[in-house]
C-alpha cells in the first residue's frame, strides 16, 4: 500500500492558538493540534477524511494528576477533567471536534512505534476514505524521564508532535512503503543488531535509485550498531548539513518522518529517505519515502 | 468484507472461562456482577462490577492483563502455530493500569526506586508485546486504544487486513478492573451503586466489568483448504466520529447511525437483513437513549431484536467490543437471542425492539455489534453466521 | 461556638463568608488564570452557555469533587445537584443547608 504525502507538520512545544478551545486543552493535545492545523493547511475542502492518532504515553500527566487526587482526597474525590483527559482517545477525540473530522477516528498506542503503527493504519484506511490525517504526540515528564533514563542512555527524552496528511493522486512525495516487524526482546530492551540487522539490510537492498537512511539511534549503543549495518557509503540524513537530530521519545518516529520529508522537498532530483524505527520490547520499522519532483 | 473467517474464539469475563461457559449464562440469563473484591474501594464502597474469578486468573507473575489476554488468546488460537508472519491487533484502554496504579500510589507520586516499573506497565502497547512473545508470534502488533470501541476497532482493522491480503490475524481486546476506572467514572457521575439496568426507566449508571476475548481470523479459502472449523465471519466495520462534544454522545446519534450504515455498507447488507443488534448499551442515562435514537433511524420503523449484554459481564471498556463479538458470534451459532438482563421496565423513550424477557430461540444470520466509546468514537461491526 | 445550633452556617454573615470561600475554591480547583475570586458575582450564572465563565459539564464534576471533600457533603446523584450549581449563591445556601 502507498500513499501520496498531502500535507506535513510538526511541532516541539504548544504553539499560539488563537481559539479559546484549544488554549484551555492539556499540553499533550496542543502539541497534536498545533501539528494537525499545520498538516491540514490548503486541504481542500469535501473530501472524506479520517484520523489516525498515536502516542506512546497518552495523557501521562492526567493519569499522574488523578492518581494524585484520588491518593490526597480519597477514591470518592478524583477529578474528572484529570480522568477524562487521562483517556488515550479523548486527544482523538478533542481533535476530530477542533478540526471537524466524521470520519473513522482511531487512536494507536504502539510505544515508540507508534507514529509508523499509525501511518500503517492509516494506508489501510485509505481503502475507505479519501484522505487519512496521521497525529503522533507525546509529552514530556519527570517519571517518563526518569523511566527511561533507567532504560540506559538514551538521547535526550524530548517532546514533540507530528503530523501527515495522506491521500491519492500524484503529488511529489510518496509514502512508498511503511513495514512493522517485531522479534522477541524484553520489554526493557531494544531488538539486538543481529535481529534488526538483517531487516535492515533487506531494506537497503530493495531500495532503489539515490538514497538517504534515518537512523533511530535511541542509544549510542544501537547508533552504533545501526551505522555498522549501514557501512560507511551509505549516506545517513542526520550528518546531512542543516539536518535536525530529534530526541527520543515515543513519537519521534513521525516528527523524523516530516523532518526527512521537508528535506527531501529541498533537493532537486529524485530521493528516497529509508527511516529505520526501533520500540523497546523488540520492534522494528521501516519506511520508505521517495521525493520525485 | 467477504470471506473473512473466525476459526478460532477465547473468552474469559466475570461469566466464566471459555465459549460453553458463555453460552450457557447466556441461555440463564445469569449476571455475572457482584461486589467488588480485587481491590480496596476504600470511602467508595464495594459497587457490583463484573470481577473474573480468582481462580481464572493465573497465578504466574506479570500483569493482570496479560494474563487475562494470554487465558482468551489461547484458547482462540487452540494450539495453533503459524508459518508465516501475520497480525496481532488488540484493543485495551488501560492495560497495566492495575500495576502502574499500584506503583504510583506506592511512592505516592514521588519518582520511585524502580521507575521502569512504572514505565514497563504503563504503555499499552507493551501488553500487545508481552502478548505476542508468550505465544511465540512472529507478526506486526497494533494496540488500539479508542476507550470503549477499542476491541471493536482491533477486530475490524484485522478483518479489513485479512480481507485484503490472506495470512491470519489475531484479534480481540482486554482490559483488568482498576482503581484508575473505579474512581474515574465515579468521578464522572456514570457509575451506578446497584447493577446496571441497560434500556431501563430507573437506569443510573454503568457497572464496570473486566476480561478478555480473541478471534483468529483466517480468509475462508485458507480455513477451507486446511480443514479448519469456521465459526463465522467478519463481514463489516464501520468506524465514524460524532464530532460534537468532549464527554456526551451526539444526541441524535449522528456518528453512531454513520458507523451502523458504514458497517452494513462494507458487508453488501441492507438493515432488513439483521436478525439481531448487540446493543453498547451501557445503561447511562445518556448513551442509551442516544443508542436507541440511532437504531431508529438506520432501521426505520424495522428495528430488530436489540439487547444489551453488560448486565452479564458488565462494562468490560476495551474489551467490550471483542467481548461482544464473541458473545454475537455464540448467539449465532447457537440460535440464541439473549435478553437484556437489567432490564426490568423498559425506557418509553427509546425505540428499541427489545428481546423478550428469557431470550429467544431462533435461527440467526446476520447481527449487529455496537461499541461507542469516549470522545465521540462510534463502531460498528457485522457478523454472520457459517453455514455448515 | 455550640457547634450544634442549626442557624450557625445560615447567618448573614456565616453565607457571605462560605460565598468568599466558595468563589476562591471555583477559582483555584478549576484553575482560572484571568479570573478573580472577587470579581465573580454571587448570583452570577456559572454554568450556562452564555455564561461569561463558560464552564462545562467536566468542571461542574470538578467543583462538585472539591465541595463534597472541602465541606464534607455529598450531593445527590438524582439530577437534583444541578439546581446548586447555578450560581454561588445557590450553591451556598445547598453547603449551609447540609452542613447543619
Amino acid at each position: 500500500m502507498t500513499a501520496t504525502v498531502r500535507g506535513l507538520g510538526v511541532v516541539d512545544a504548544p504553539v499560539f492558538d488563537p481559539d479559546p478551545r484549544v488554549t484551555r486543552l492539556p499540553r499533550l493535545e496542543r502539541l497534536a493540534v498545533g501539528a494537525a492545523r499545520e498538516a491540514l493547511a490548503g486541504r481542500g475542502p469535501a473530501e472524506s477524511l479520517g484520523l489516525v492518532f498515536a502516542t506512546g504515553y497518552g495523557g501521562l500527566a492526567a493519569t499522574e494528576a488523578f492518581l494524585q487526587s484520588v491518593s490526597s482526597r480519597g477514591m470518592g474525590y478524583g477529578s474528572a477533567t484529570a480522568f477524562h483527559q487521562s483517556v488515550h482517545h479523548s486527544s482523538a477525540g478533542q481533535l476530530s471536534l477542533l478540526l471537524g473530522i466524521r470520519g473513522p477516528v482511531l487512536t494507536i498506542s504502539q510505544r515508540e512505534l507508534s507514529g509508523e503503527a499509525a501511518l500503517r493504519v492509516g494506508l489501510m484506511l485509505l481503502e475507505r476514505v479519501e484522505q487519512v490525517l496521521v497525529v503522533a504526540a507525546d509529552e514530556q515528564s519527570s517519571a517518563l524521564e526518569a523511566g527511561y533514563r533507567a532504560f540506559g542512555s538514551l538521547f535526550h527524552a524530548a517532546e514533540g508532535a507530528a503530523a501527515v496528511l495522506l491521500g491519492p493522486g500524484p503529488g511529489p512525495l510518496r509514502l512508498e512503503r511503511c513495514e512493522l516487524f517485531s522479534h522477541a526482546a524484553s520489554a526493557r530492551r531494544f531488538a539486538p543488531p543481529s535481529r534488526f540487522g538483517p531487516r535492515l539490510a533487506d531494506s537497503l537492498g530493495t531500495t532503489v535509485g539515490n538514497r538517504v537512511v534515518s537512523i533511530a539511534a535511541p542509544t549510542a549503543d544501537v547508533e552504533h550498531a545501526e551505522r555498522k549495518v549501514l557501512g560507511p557509503e551509505e549516506r545517513v540524513l542526520e550528518d546531512q548539513a542543516g539536518a535536525v537530530r530529534v530526541g527520543f521519545h515515543p513519537s519521534a518516529g513521525l516528527v523524523r518522518f516530516v523532518r526527512a520529508a521537508r528535506y527531501l522537498l529541498t533537493t532537486q532530483g529524485d530521493l528516497a529517505c529509508v527511516l529505520h524505527g526501533l520500540a523497546l520490547g523488540g520492534g522494528q520499522s521501516i519506511t520508505v519515502l521517495r521525493h520525485e519532483p | 468484507m467477504r470471506g473473512v473467517a473466525v476459526t478460532g474464539l477465547g473468552i474469559v469475563s466475570a461469566l466464566g472461562s471459555g465459549v460453553a461457559a458463555h453460552r450457557d449464562a447466556m441461555r440463564e440469563g445469569r449476571t455475572g456482577l457482584r461486589p467488588l473484591t480485587l481491590f480496596s474501594p476504600e470511602d467508595l464502597g464495594r459497587l457490583p462490577v463484573g470481577e473474573v474469578d480468582a481462580g481464572l486468573v493465573s497465578r504466574s507473575r506479570g500483569p493482570r492483563c496479560v494474563r487475562l489476554a494470554l487465558r482468551a488468546a489461547r484458547q482462540a488460537l487452540g494450539g495453533r502455530s503459524f508459518e508465516d508472519p501475520g497480525l496481532l491487533a488488540l484493543g485495551t484502554t488501560t492495560g497495566g493500569i492495575l500495576e502502574s496504579e499500584r506503583h504510583f500510589l506506592k511512592h505516592r507520586g514521588g519518582v520511585g526506586a524502580d521507575d521502569r516499573a512504572l514505565l514497563l506497565h504503563h504503555p499499552v502497547g507493551t501488553l500487545t508485546g508481552a502478548l505476542g512473545r508468550a505465544l511465540g508470534l512472529s507478526a506486526e502488533e497494533y494496540t488500539f486504544s479508542t476507550a470503549c470501541s477499542s476491541s471493536a476497532n482491533a477486530i475490524g482493522f484485522g478483518a479489513a487486513a485479512v480481507a485484503r491480503r490472506g495470512g491470519w490475524a489475531l484479534v480481540g481486546g482486554v482490559d483488568s478492573l482498576s482503581r484508575l476506572t473505579y474512581a474515574g467514572f465515579h468521578a464522572l457521575k456514570l457509575l451506578a451503586s446497584a447493577p446496571c439496568r441497560p434500556f431501563d426507566r430507573h437506569r443510573r449508571g454503568l457497572s464496570l466489568g473486566e476480561g478478555a476475548a480473541f478471534l483468529l481470523l483466517e480468509s475462508e479459502a485458507e480455513a477451507r483448504r486446511r480443514g479448519a472449523p469456521v465459526l463465522g465471519f467478519i463481514d463489516g466495520w464501520g468506524c465514524a466520529s460524532d464530532a460534537h462534544h468532549p464527554t456526551a454522545p451526539h444526541p441524535r446519534g449522528d456518528g453512531a447511525v454513520a458507523a451502523i450504515q458504514g458497517a452494513l455498507a462494507d458487508a453488501g447488507l441492507s438493515p432488513t437483513q439483521v436478525d439481531y443488534v448487540n446493543a453498547h448499551g451501557t445503561a447511562t442515562p445518556a448513551n442509551d437513549v442516544a443508542e436507541g435514537l440511532a437504531l431508529e433511524r438506520v432501521f426505520g420503523g424495522n428495528c430488530p431484536l436489540t439487547s444489551s449484554t453488560k448486565g452479564l459481564t458488565g462494562h468490560t471498556l476495551g474489551a467490550a467490543g471483542a467481548i461482544e463479538a464473541v458473545l454475537s458470534l455464540i448467539a449465532l451459532s447457537s440460535g440464541f437471542v439473549p435478553a437484556t438482563t437489567g432490564l426490568e421496565e423498559a425506557d418509553p423513550a427509546i425505540p428499541i425492539r427489545h428481546v423478550p424477557p428469557g431470550g429467544l430461540t431462533r435461527p440467526l444470520s446476520v447481527v449487529v455489534s455496537n461499541s461507542f466509546g469516549f470522545g465521540g468514537n462510534n463502531t460498528a461491526l457485522v457478523l454472520s453466521r457459517a453455514v455448515a | 461556638m455550640d457547634v450544634s445550633d442549626p442557624t450557625e452556617h445560615s447567618t448573614p454573615d456565616a453565607l457571605r463568608a462560605l460565598r468568599a470561600e466558595l468563589k476562591e475554591l471555583l477559582v483555584t480547583t478549576l484553575r482560572l488564570e484571568n479570573v478573580k475570586p472577587e470579581d465573580i458575582g454571587d448570583t452570577e450564572l456559572l454554568f450556562s452557555p452564555e455564561a461569561r465563565l463558560g464552564l462545562d459539564s467536566l468542571s461542574a464534576l470538578e467543583l462538585l469533587a472539591a465541595i463534597e471533600f472541602t465541606y464534607k457533603v455529598r450531593f445527590s446523584d438524582d439530577g437534583s445537584a444541578r439546581e446548586h450549581f447555578q450560581s454561588i449563591s445557590t450553591l451556598a445556601a445547598f453547603v449551609a443547608s447540609v452542613r447543619s
